[in-house]
């Protein structure tokens, strides 16, 4: 027979128990985690991601290759002139819904004017077509989205692949622009590089962003 | 007695435990849930705010599109507070949605709130905002404010010239897309050390407010060449501003969004340009996937970007209601 005392006992084993139970649990599966400031910044920093060293792995790695691959600026104007949503399909490449098209274009040509930071080169055998290279500060996704090598949704969010492109127009205006401070308007120029066609257009003229250009 | 009390307490603290820790097996797939066949599936859109048109655009659009595909849509309001967001996907997590339509009010405070619908296998559709995590959001269309903002500036530049003084009105200060459109701007403007900013200070993306802040503005600095707007509503209200100041004429107004009023003027030569963002596209674009995906479809890129496209005086002619014109046809 149970006397008060032993029940009493029973009682306080039974609490002592199910606080066991819960100090156990907390430890194991904690509700809420402490970590140092410190600690967590630390762990962001080492994940963030580093555009520079990314666009320098891009510049000499896989860029190249596309580089030497682009179609010809005179096969690019004949092709759009003929189908442009043709020319899109096999050479260019779209950011995602927008409606402008992206290349990587190569060629030669004549520079017939130098003017207000924008160089223009008249292509050989093709009068009515030119291609325009800006001298100034470079802006835009040329040369990203011409590549057709980076997909968004690599990326954690939309400032990575921003920085991206920022990166890639601050190295063709340290490494590239420079190569055009001896050019005059008579040089040959050979160039290779990414382009913007708005779209359903069928250009006179296109703006290159350059990943490399040589003085003949 | 008092043995029975204490078993019913015991018992208590266990079931409150069990249920606390293991909780109620409430785990409905979001997809499967089988509807009464008179009663369409439902969507939920969850929207940032309806306090700003270019929203009321987003969330109406895809409730229509969701609408017209056969479901029926709620739109949730989040009032720009990632609790209110919370509440509403508590809402309709317990309620049975079977797709979410989602505008986020904080990048990163958003991720926890589409992880609790996915673990509820609830696909959620981000619109025009992105949340910062590829393993939440079942695909993600997203508005490029940044690159829409450079394209902004470069236009900026050919229009006023490389020197000049100019103001910037600043949406919310709290909003992600204030920054990113400013820090798109500037990234081409501050290249030119001559384009002086006299002024740059916020009118929380709003026609009013902007109008009045640039009054102020304009008694400090009378000879401004410029002004850009991070929104539509704003750059309305700046016009207005220079229209009563008598400057119009010639201090260049540029906005950002692509609103029906913005656009007409563009077109009348009194506002120089704006960046076309496409709520309707993303919309729709959000609400055939939820339809998709309910119809069985699981393959859908992370990220679907929609490019802001520049409108000014020479293709103005393409554009119309928030979207290209075909879009409103």
């Amino acid at each position: 027979m149970l006397t008060n005392n032993s029940l009493i006992k029973a009682k306080y084993l039974c609490w002592i128990f199910v606080l066991a139970c819960c100090v156990t649990f907390t430890f194991v599966l904690p509700l809420v985690h402490f970590e140092s400031l410190q600690k967590s910044q630390q762990i962001k920093m080492a994940d963030k991601f580093n555009v520079v060293t990314y666009v320098d792995e891009l510049w000499n790695g896989p860029l190249p290759k596309v580089a030497a691959e682009a179609i010809d600026a005179i096969e690019l104007f004949s092709s759009l002139r003929k189908d442009a949503k043709e020319t899109e399909k096999n050479f260019g490449h779209k950011f995602g819904l927008g409606s402008s098209v992206y290349y990587f274009v190569s060629g030669q040509g004549k520079v017939v004017s130098i003017e207000d930071d924008t160089l223009t080169i008249a292509l050989e055998n093709d009068s009515s077509a030119s291609v325009q290279i800006e001298l100034g500060p470079v802006f835009g996704n040329a040369i990203r989205d011409g590549s057709g090598l980076l997909n968004l949704g690599d990326f954690s969010n939309i400032e990575e692949f921003n920085a991206i492109s920022t990166e890639l127009n601050r190295r063709v205006e340290e490494n590239i622009l420079s190569l055009l401070t001896e050019v005059r308007v008579g040089s040959e120029l050979k160039f290779v590089g990414g382009v913007e066609v708005a779209d359903s257009e069928v250009p006179s003229s296109i703006t290159l962003v350059p990943v490399d250009v040589k003085i003949l | 007695m008092k043995l029975t009390k204490f078993s019913l307490s015991f018992c208590s603290l266990l079931i409150l435990l069990g249920t606390t820790l293991f909780g109620c097996d409430s785990k409905q797939s979001g997809s499967d849930v089988k509807s009464d066949s008179e009663s369409p599936k439902r969507i939920a859109v969850v929207v940032s705010t309806l306090n700003n048109p270019w929203f009321v655009v987003l969330a109406e659009t895809a409730r229509e599109h969701a609408q017209k595909l056969g479901y029926q849509a709620t739109i949730f309001d989040s009032q720009n507070d990632p609790s209110k967001e919370a509440e509403h996907y508590e809402n309709i997590i317990s309620s049975g949605y079977s797709a979410i339509l989602f505008n986020p009010t904080d990048s990163d405070g958003s991720i926890a709130n589409v992880r609790k619908a996915k673990a509820m296998n609830i696909p959620v559709f981000a619109m025009d905002r992105e949340v910062n995590a590829t393993d939440a959001a079942t695909s993600q269309i997203l508005s490029d404010s940044y690159a829409g903002a450079v394209a902004i500036g470069q236009y900026f530049v050919k229009e006023v010239g490389k020197s000049g003084k100019y103001v910037e009105l600043l949406g919310m200060v709290g909003d992600n897309n204030t920054w990113n459109r400013s820090k798109g701007f500037h990234s081409v403007v501050d290249r030119f050390p001559d384009l002086k900013m006299v002024a740059q200070q916020s009118a929380d993306f709003d026609r009013a407010k902007a109008l009045e802040v640039l009054e102020s503005v304009l008694q400090a600095n009378p000879d401004i060449d410029a002004v850009f707007c991070g929104n539509d509503s704003m750059a309305m209200g700046a016009y207005q501003a220079l229209l009563a100041a008598g400057k119009a004429d010639h201090v260049k107004v540029f906005g950002f969004d692509g609103a029906d009023d913005v656009v007409r003027l563009i077109a009348e030569g009194k506002i120089t340009a704006t960046g076309m963002q496409f709520p309707k596209v993303m919309a729709q674009t959000a609400a055939e996937s939820a339809d998709a995906y309910i119809k069985g479809k699981r393959d859908f890129p992370q990220k679907i970007p929609v490019p802001v496209e520049l409108v000014t005086k020479e293709n103005v002619h393409k554009f119309g209601d928030y979207g290209h014109q075909a879009v409103t046809q």
